[in-house]
């Protein structure tokens, strides 16, 4: 296998816990609001549960096949041609989550606290940084995230506390307004951004303990959940459901709204070392499984030399394809769910089913 | 390679700062923001306070009077609320940075007119901020960014202050960008802002002791006093009405709480229902007020519950004996009674008047009867002012003081 | 930035109209970066693999930056990148389903 390190299931719970913060200090939330209104909190309630059972399968298969991760046991069951054509779609989905991550990031840096600084330069330091990290090899990260996941929980709940004088329960109210359609429909949205957590396939045959891997799963999407929930609700009880489902960063604006006694304000700088500390790092380990992803694929030896240039791929996909905040956004809503439910719930359930009919197992 | 990428990753975290590098003293730091527009111009007036960190106006004057004031004016004219903003840049050396400013003043004609253009700029600039303050006001936004403020160096500092201890104590409920602009999406569209007045008080007192006295009085002419008092309604992003001072004092009993408020009660005692009636004060130290709305076949009815739990504060009237349990309970009847004239003389003005529902039946009506509340909707505005309510207050008097019965009475002559 | 474009209509944004997608000087300065940053990766990377004689691993990074190249020129001729193409195709589903 290329990558060497091996971390431990707390190092694994806070990198996961770091990418689904990053998705929630972006747009996720207020994606949500304008899709399921004042019930989204509940689809991110309805989508942790669902998450979960998904995790379920991954982390089955994780022990199924011993020592192997998604894009290896695709070409264990499906064998060498269809599995590799099947296995690159992961790392691709890496790729692409990353472009989206750092481009959000990046807007948001470059919109609220460095108008004047060119967006292209915070796009491209955000990802030499990425990429940095991201070469080191999973054990940089998985110690960096030990460090910063912990700190970020602390500061969101910290941040949520400290607005909750902002609240007006009544803005949340009623709930179901519509049925309870709107949260059904905000369900798949929310479970795709979760989804992103199918990485733990990455990690679990790198973890001391792999058969912790639901373990961990479910560790680091409940606290997800809550700070993903939070957020949305908060934003919800404070903005009300219509400024709420139209802002860029909701969190941020949660942030920007703390008034405490009148001295302790403008402390939206902590939405920021949030923001761009878990963007930053996600998108390393996202650029690292896209590495060795592709490595295992080819069968290299070593993945690092993989990095820069798929850095540099994210690069042109962002700036290709997301000539603004606006084009990221619509991505984001419209397309990104259909192709993360194809790749993270569809392709999944593929492999797995495929796996149980051909009774095909791993080789340890 | 290795070091490549740290000098790399050194340049593109230490450098990328250097574009939005801000010196101090190279930016000139909004104060307020005050907006007008003309009728039957489209352009936006506006008016910013600027604050001079170097101003003379040192502690020594206060106010800004007798030296150099330590803020300065600038006016600009703009197509919107932001090119307004940028032609500020015209006359300024400095840049203006609107991180700071911590009120926006609407004036009355733009208020009137309609103030949906300026909201998305309030919305969505990056300086602006949603705990910012805003307030309308009778006359000109202009005039009230321009007056000063006794004891305060920077008037703009001032209107923060007072709208500050608004949300401890007051009768005015004090009202952020954040709470307007909900409020104006709620179900009802409506939303209030207190509302900024310039009153000659001084002038006021002294034509009434000039009266008395009968010769003029030697006092020095003193400039118009800024006050914030009355509230503001807006509908449908126009301004609709005034809530008068007494109106505004029920009010905020209702949508926000009684707490911090004060009630006056005009009292005699039992014994000489004859005799002069005298004031008693109370201070709200506690209070709540729930709205029910409770649909039926004759109609809608809310039922609105108000529980204070109040102090002594003054006792004007004679006879009166606190210390007798009778009394405390026929005072508590009464003070009730006294709060719930005022509150129904509120919701009248509001159904009546303004026709506007800015009491917050709506809200609870969706909240209540959200099936019920989907056919009410579309024609709220003409149900409102039919909407049938019913008062219930109670009060409890929790203290009277320092003192119990007042021990100076004027004799019953 | 927004005014000095606002303040030239003309500008410097190129629509091709066949296409639908703009590309500003800007972004066309940055192709010229991205092929500058995959020449110095393929030298900073592709000297060690190199002398290791990883051979396999030296032609899958080149690929890669292959790839990056063409995708910047594409980027620089105003054609739309792959993102777009899944965007066209898979948008009218997500519009279907999300409001």
């Amino acid at each position: 296998m290329p990558e060497k390190g091996i971390i431990n299931t707390k190092q694994f719970v806070w990198m996961l816990f770091i990418i689904i913060t990053t998705l929630a200090a972006m747009q996720i939330p207020s994606m949500l609001i304008m899709q399921a209104g004042r019930d989204a909190w509940l689809s991110v309630v309805s989508a942790w549960f669902l998450d979960v059972m998904l995790a379920l399968v991954y982390a089955y298969m994780g022990i199924r096949f011993p020592g192997e991760n998604f894009v290896q046991y695709s070409i264990t069951i499906l064998g060498k041609y269809l599995g590799r054509m099947v296995g690159i779609l992961f790392p691709l989905f890496f790729l692409l989550v990353c472009s989206l991550m750092l481009q959000g990031l990046s807007q948001v840096v470059n919109t609220i606290f460095l108008p004047m600084t060119p967006f292209n330069v915070i796009l491209v330091s955000s990802f030499l940084v990425s990429a940095f990290i991201g070469r080191k090899g999973l054990e940089v990260i998985a110690r960096m995230t030990e460090v910063l996941g912990p700190l970020f929980f602390f500061s969101i709940v910290t941040v949520c506390c400290l607005v909750l004088p902002a609240v007006h329960m009544e803005r949340l109210k009623p709930q179901l307004d519509e049925g309870i359609a709107p949260f059904l429909i905000g369900t798949p949205l929310m479970l795709t951004s979760f989804g992103v957590c199918i990485i733990m396939a990455m990690y679990i045959p790198l973890c001391n303990r792999p058969e912790n891997g639901f373990l961990a799963k479910f560790s680091a999407v409940s606290m997800g959940a809550l700070v993903v929930g939070l957020v949305t609700a908060l934003s919800v009880g404070i903005f009300g459901i219509e400024d709420a489902q139209y802002m860029n960063s909701p969190g941020l604006q949660l942030a920007k709204m703390i008034n405490f006694s009148n001295y302790l304000e403008r402390v939206e700088m902590v939405w920021l070392l949030i923001l761009v500390g878990s963007g930053i790092v996600a998108s390393s380990s996202l650029l690292w499984a896209f590495g060795q992803g592709l490595a295992q694929i080819v069968g290299l030896k070593t993945y690092q030399p993989l990095i820069y240039p798929g850095a540099l791929l994210s690069l042109v996909f962002c700036i290709g394809s997301f000539p603004s905040s606006l084009n990221q956004t619509n991505f984001f809503h419209y397309t990104f769910p259909i192709v993360a439910a194809f790749v993270e719930t569809g392709l999944e359930l593929f492999l797995f089913a495929t796996a149980l009919v051909l009774n095909k197992r791993g080789a340890a | 390679m290795r070091k490549l990428a740290l000098i790399l990753v050194c340049i593109s975290l230490l450098t990328t700062g250097c574009w939005d590098y801000q010196e101090v003293d190279r930016l000139a730091t909004v104060l307020a923001l005050g907006i007008d527009r003309i009728p039957g111009s489209k352009n936006v007036l506006l008016t910013v306070q600027i604050g001079k960190p170097e101003g003379k106006g040192s502690s020594k004057q206060i106010g800004g009077q007798g030296g150099e004031k330590s803020y300065i004016i600038m006016n600009s004219e703009g197509k919107s609320l932001s090119e307004a903003i940028l032609s500020i840049g015209k006359q300024s050396t400095r840049r203006v940075v609107l991180s700071h400013c911590k009120t926006a003043v609407l004036g009355r004609d733009l208020a009137e007119m309609g103030i949906g253009e300026i909201l998305d700029d309030l919305k969505r600039a990056r300086e602006s901020r949603r705990t910012n303050w805003i307030l309308t006001t009778d006359k000109t936004a202009k005039e009230i960014i321009e007056k000063d403020i006794s004891l305060e160096q920077l008037p703009g500092r001032g209107l923060d202050h007072i709208l500050q201890n608004f949300k401890k104590a007051g009768r005015v409920v004090p009202m952020n960008f954040n709470d307007f602009f909900a409020r104006l999406n709620g179900e009802s569209h409506v939303s209030f802002t207190p509302l900024a007045q310039l009153e000659d008080i001084d002038k006021q007192v002294t034509n009434q002791l000039e009266k008395v006295v009968g010769r003029s009085l030697d006092t020095e002419e003193k400039p118009k006093t800024l006050t914030i008092g009355k509230t503001a309604v807006f509908k449908n992003l126009r301004m609709v009405g005034v809530l008068n001072e007494d109106d505004t004092r029920a009010h905020k009993w209702l949508v926000d709480s009684p707490k911090g408020s004060s009630i006056t009660l005009a009292y005699a005692p039992q014994a000489q229902t004859n005799g002069d009636k005298g004031d008693i004060m109370f201070e709200i130290e506690d209070g709540q007020t729930t709205i029910t709305p409770h649909i039926s076949e004759e109609g809608i009815t809310m039922n609105i519950e108000c529980t204070t739990k109040v102090l002594i504060h003054e006792l004007g009237a004679t006879g009166v004996n606190v210390l007798d349990p009778k009394v405390v309970a026929q005072l508590e009847l009464q003070t009730a009674e006294a709060m719930k004239l005022q509150l129904e003389h509120t919701i009248n003005t509001a159904q009546k008047e303004l026709k506007s529902d800015c009491v917050g039946f709506a809200e609870n009506l969706h909240n209540y009867y959200p099936l019920e509340w989907k056919q009410i909707k579309d024609n709220w505005d003409d149900v409102f002012p039919t909407v049938d309510y019913q008062i219930f207050c109670k009060v409890k008097i929790l203290s009277s003081g320092t003192i119990s019965n007042p021990t100076l009475r004027s004799e019953p002559e | 930035m927004s005014i000095a474009e606002a303040a030239d209509p003309k500008g410097s944004r190129v629509w091709n109209p066949l296409i639908e997608v703009g590309v500003l000087e800007e972004d066309k300065h940055m192709t010229v970066l991205i092929v500058f940053a995959a020449l110095a990766i393929s030298l900073a990377e592709g000297i060690p693999l190199g002398k290791q004689g990883q051979w396999k691993e030296l032609a899958v990074m080149s690929t890669l930056l292959g790839m990056t190249i063409l995708l910047a020129a594409g980027n620089y001729l105003g054609l739309p990148s792959p993102l777009s193409l899944l965007e066209r195709l898979l948008e009218p589903i997500g519009k279907a389903i999300f409001k």
